[in-house]
């Protein structure tokens, strides 16, 4: 699949102003809301219009303001899930899932309904009416409903944030079996990392109406283009600092009294400020007599607090000494309990440079905001 | 006991002081009809006027005039109801207010405005006058008047009927490769149904009992022009026997629309929004 788009829309005061261009087979539009991903989902469907730009799909223009090319939605074959499944409330499992069937031979149309109704786990609930379906059936006969009709691309508005945890699991695989198995795009909307995680190929992270980054998640996670990126995929830890060294093997910068080194990604001149992000998950806490990998560099810490989330533990350390720059990061269970309060202990981290991302400070909107998060963190 | 409402609780907690209250204007709403019903209906009189021509050309006039203008009503009012209840234009609220207009306007008004504009010496009525057709003081304008009088009733509700249905509901179906007007035959009009029918019955009781719209711009004629309400007033002066029965007809079919009415409204109370 290969999407392209370019849209400008302003509704109420809010103004979305986003481009892509992706041939990933599941793209997620992360983000906040109101940030516009729902919008951008619409005028894909047809059921918004963009006030300018374009859109195409396999290279077919499906909007083009300049060419006054506007697809009405009945005619771009694209299937769309809103965020509450938007079932017919009058009509049945069946009658939903055959609603876009209407020309095709009965008995074709029944075929497909029930291919689909076995493919989803229906079976039983074919006269049910949606309110006498749980919230995930309700989820599934809409997305047969989407499907039924062969879509090129489908289109997913939070179609998890609704159901309880066990069930996103069941549908995340549901979704993934039905991409593959039909062969068929999917742009999927959630401000959700678990879902983003399991589902996306590609993920564009959404901000203020705008896209501020597209890639493969890993890169995007891994490689924020700025500050703004990294706290919206859960980079926790920004510190800002002064780059004192930059050749071809990294970038080093002073946080403080501590110096990190990250993989040397953009071009910042040596005594320019930076920022650096750093991931918690990506952050190895050393216990007193274990050795660092070859590639991590070791910096001593003094451990703050500890908080225990269920399945790991969230620790606030000090980077050098007391006074030092705080990050966040986090340990497994078995790891704390076996190593933790350990009376020798004087812990140290061992930090790999390519989990250390260190940004230019592009803007002074993008320093005040890494304070401000590193302030509402302390409070 | 969980689940028990207020509103449907049981008669044991009923506030008698409340119920005292209820019961005069209760009287005051229905002993007047059962005056109606006990001068007409012991005496055996009624059966013959009901077979009198006053009684049989009013009540045929009333009923092929209502039904015309409910036809009329509906099928022209309903894309106003849409339009209202869909989209936001400039003079959308004035377009709002001028459709509500002959609710609160007097029917004598009505019916006098009408006349401005489609009588002999009308703004319209001139015109079509000059190439003979006259619309004045004909069963024709019978149906104008009560068209006038009732149209907002039907728009009101229908827009309100429309207005409930989610608008999603007509997008995914137009993801789905249906056209406009089948979603909206298909899922909108379904979904509206209720709304439509209660709509549609309050429209055809206050056509059925037009009376001053009509008489200023229809009329008074038995057979062409004078309609059950006509008749009612016309023959208290001259043969009471006939205005008992024409009124006990009117309660009879107020009464069996106000039970559609009931019926329509109260039949479905699943929800018409999506979860």
């Amino acid at each position: 699949m290969l999407l392209e788009f370019n849209i400008e829309k302003r509704v109420l005061g809010f103004k979305l102003s986003a481009s892509l261009t992706s041939e990933a087979d599941i793209i997620v539009l992360f983000g906040p809301s109101g940030a516009g991903k729902s919008l951008t989902l619409q005028c894909l469907a047809g059921v918004a219009t963009p006030d300018r730009g374009y859109i195409s799909l396999n290279n077919e223009p499906l909007f083009d303001s300049a060419k006054g090319i506007s697809l009405r939605p009945q005619r771009r074959r694209i299937g769309y899930v809103p965020q509450n499944y938007a079932l017919f409330p009058h009509l049945t499992t069946a009658e939903n899932i055959a609603f876009g069937l209407r020309r095709w031979p009965k008995a074709q149309a029944k075929a497909e309904v029930d291919h689909l109704v076995s493919l989803l786990g229906l079976e039983g609930l074919e006269g049910r009416r949606p309110w006498e379906l749980s919230g995930g059936q309700q989820q599934r006969v809409a997305l047969a409903r989407a499907v039924a009709t062969q879509p090129r691309l489908l289109l997913l508005d939070e179609p998890l944030s609704a159901l309880d945890p066990s069930l996103r699991v069941s549908l995340r695989a549901d979704l993934l079996r039905i991409q593959e198995k039909m062969d068929i795009g999917i742009v999927f909307v959630t401000h959700d990392l678990a879902d983003a995680y399991t589902m996306a190929d590609s993920i564009a992270v959404y901000d203020g109406g705008s896209i501020l980054q597209v890639g493969p998640i890993d890169e995007v996670f891994q490689k924020p283009a700025n500050a703004t990126v990294a706290r919206l995929t859960g980079a926790g830890n920004l510190l800002k600092g002064q780059v004192v060294v930059r050749g071809p093997e990294g970038i080093c910068v002073d946080v403080g009294d501590v110096r990190l080194w990250g993989d040397a990604i953009d071009d910042i001149p040596t005594g320019e400020p930076a920022l650096v992000v750093i991931r918690p998950e990506n952050v190895r806490l050393l216990h007193y007599d274990e050795m660092p990998e070859e590639d991590e560099e070791v910096v001593p810490v003094i451990v703050q607090s500890v908080t225990h989330l269920g399945s790991q533990y969230l620790v606030q350390i000090a980077l050098g000494d007391i006074r030092g720059p705080m990050i966040e990061i986090v340990v497994p269970v078995w790891w704390w309990n076996r190593y933790g309060n350990h009376p020798d202990s004087a812990y140290r981290i061992g930090i790999a440079r390519s989990a250390v991302r260190v940004l230019p400070v592009s803007s002074a909107l993008d320093t005040i905001r890494a304070i401000a998060s590193k302030r509402s963190e302390a409070t | 006991m969980e689940g028990y409402s207020s509103r449907e609780g049981s008669w044991r907690s009923l506030p008698l002081g409340l119920l005292a209250l209820a019961v005069l204007p209760f009287l005051f709403l229905s002993v007047p009809i059962l005056a109606l019903a006990w001068r007409t209906i012991p005496n055996g009189q009624w059966m013959t006027s009901l077979t009198s021509p006053v009684v049989t050309q009013a009540l045929f006039l009333s009923l092929s005039t209502t039904l015309l203008t409910l036809v009329l009503v509906v099928s022209l009012g309903t894309p106003v109801a849409y339009l209202l209840a869909r989209y936001r234009f400039p003079g959308h609220r004035l377009m709002d207010t001028v459709v509500d207009l002959p609710m609160v306007l007097p029917p004598a008004v009505a019916g006098l405005a009408l006349l401005m504009l489609l009588g002999r010496r009308g703004l319209l009525g001139g015109v079509l006058d000059g190439i003979g057709i006259s619309v004045a003081f004909t069963t024709a304008a019978v149906v104008l008047a009560q068209s006038f009088v009732s149209a907002p009733f039907y728009i009101r509700s229908a827009r309100a009927g429309f207005e409930a249905v989610d608008p999603t509901l007509e997008r995914v179906a137009a993801t789905l490769g249906e056209s406009e007007l089948w979603v909206f035959f298909r899922i909108t009009v379904p979904l509206a149904f209720p709304s439509l029918v209660g709509g549609a019955v309050m429209a055809w009781t206050r056509a059925l009992g037009e009376f001053g719209a009509t008489i200023m711009f229809a009329g008074n004629f038995p057979g062409r022009t004078q309609t059950m309400s006509l008749a009612v007033y016309t023959a208290l002066e001259s043969d009471l026997w006939a205005a008992l029965t024409l009124a006990m007809l009117l309660v009879i079919l107020s009464f069996i629309a106000l039970i559609t009415f009931r019926l329509a409204v109260g039949r479905n109370t699943r929800p018409t929004h999506s979860s």
